[in-house]
């Protein structure tokens, strides 16, 4: 995939993995990897600007998880996270079936 | 010296890279990239990369330091509209001063024209038509002449009109304050340094204070002092608007000695 399109999509992307719980940059990089089998394959070190974005934005929250061997900084996704989450996914969802619909590609 | 290790070389790299950033985000950013990238290595060294190679691969993955900052800067639209909205802020700040600021003159008309009398704020030294004179005796009727009805006429006015300014003043100052609250809540920290505007008020307010002082002056010596308190007003409230903003400023500017920032941080 091609990184300007990854990255267009990288909130709702970052936002869909810490739906299944908090996790610390290089947690939510490795999931983006396999869950896409390799697709999204983008600069790692990316996913922290878009975590301090989503952060900014009241969609995440973060903390410093001092209990392992490393110093990790732990994201989790607040309530106005979910909602966001919510609406990105429908909207992402219409958008992709209209352009099934287009393309002739059954859904 | 050579760094030990290419994460090290990086981390190096990207501090330079930051170095236009915000301290906070700086560090955060540094501090996140290094566990990161030991993680990184470390994953890979457990499947028998040697570390030097684990590490530069690691680095790799990771990208370019400036690929990383860009993408830590707001999109150029958002950087274009904080600026605008960064420099009108200030303006209109300003612009509220400079109201309030002829508000509060004219209160100290007010009190001039109370204290000296209203020829002191509203004489004007001119020669009137028989159609303004008339103007002015009816619209004051307790003067006797029309000289007085003119010096009270033009004495009113000018300490109605510049409350009047005083109070849009305060209204803008209120807005302004508002909208600088929201966007340092909002983390929106574009626009020209606090320097620059409190140069720009320093500067104005000083123009102007010299100018009325100088207008005053001149007055005094022509005429005696019908008049003077008319820009005299001004030049006091002008004068002590310059103090306000000269005060920060030189704090500002000048270096902060040893003791003072010992005491600063206790």
């Amino acid at each position: 995939m091609d990184s300007a399109r990854l990255k267009g999509n990288l909130d709702l992307l970052v936002l869909s993995v810490l739906a299944d719980g908090p996790a610390h940059g290089y947690a939510i990089i490795t999931m983006l990897r396999d869950r896409s089998d390799g697709t999204f394959d983008l600069a790692e070190g990316t996913v922290y600007p878009a975590l301090h974005k989503l952060e900014k934005a009241g969609h995440v929250m973060s903390w410093w998880d001092e209990g392992g061997p490393r110093r990790r900084r732990m994201y989790d996704l607040t309530p106005q996270g979910r909602r966001e989450l919510a609406a990105e996914r429908k909207r992402w969802l219409g958008f992709a079936r209209g352009v099934q619909a287009v393309m002739g590609v059954p859904s | 010296m050579t760094p030990a290790s290419p994460i090290e070389a990086f981390l190096d790299a990207l501090y330079d890279e930051l170095r236009d950033s915000d301290a906070a985000t700086a560090r955060r950013l540094l501090a996140e990239a290094e566990s990161h990238l030991r993680e990184s290595a470390d994953a890979l060294e457990t499947t028998g990369v040697e570390r030097l190679e684990a590490e530069q691969a690691a680095v790799e993955r990771f990208g370019t330091p400036a690929e990383i900052v860009a993408a830590s800067r707001p999109a150029l639209h958002a950087r274009l509209t904080g600026l605008v909205a960064g420099s009108v802020r200030p303006l209109v700040l300003l612009l509220g001063a400079g109201l309030v600021a002829v508000g509060l003159s004219g209160a100290v008309a007010a009190a001039m024209s109370a204290a000296f009398g209203s020829g002191f704020v509203g004489s004007m030294h001119q020669t009137y038509t028989a159609s303004a004179c008339d103007h002015f005796l009816a619209v004051q009727p307790s003067a006797t002449s029309c000289t007085q009805a003119a010096a009270l006429e033009t004495s009113h006015d000018a300490i109605a009109l510049r409350l009047l300014a005083g109070g849009l003043g305060l209204v803008l100052l209120g807005l302004g304050w508002l909208w600088s609250r929201r966007s340092r809540e909002r983390g929106r920290g574009y626009g020209l340094p606090p320097v620059v505007w409190l140069t720009v008020g320093l500067t104005a307010f000083g123009v102007a204070a010299a100018g009325l002082a100088v207008q005053s002056t001149d007055l005094a010596t022509n005429y005696g002092s019908d008049g003077v308190g008319f820009y005299l007003s001004g030049a006091v409230v002008a004068a002590l608007a310059a103090v306000a903003f000269a005060v920060p400023l030189t704090r500002r500017l000048l270096p902060v000695s040893e003791p003072d920032r010992a005491h600063s941080n206790r």
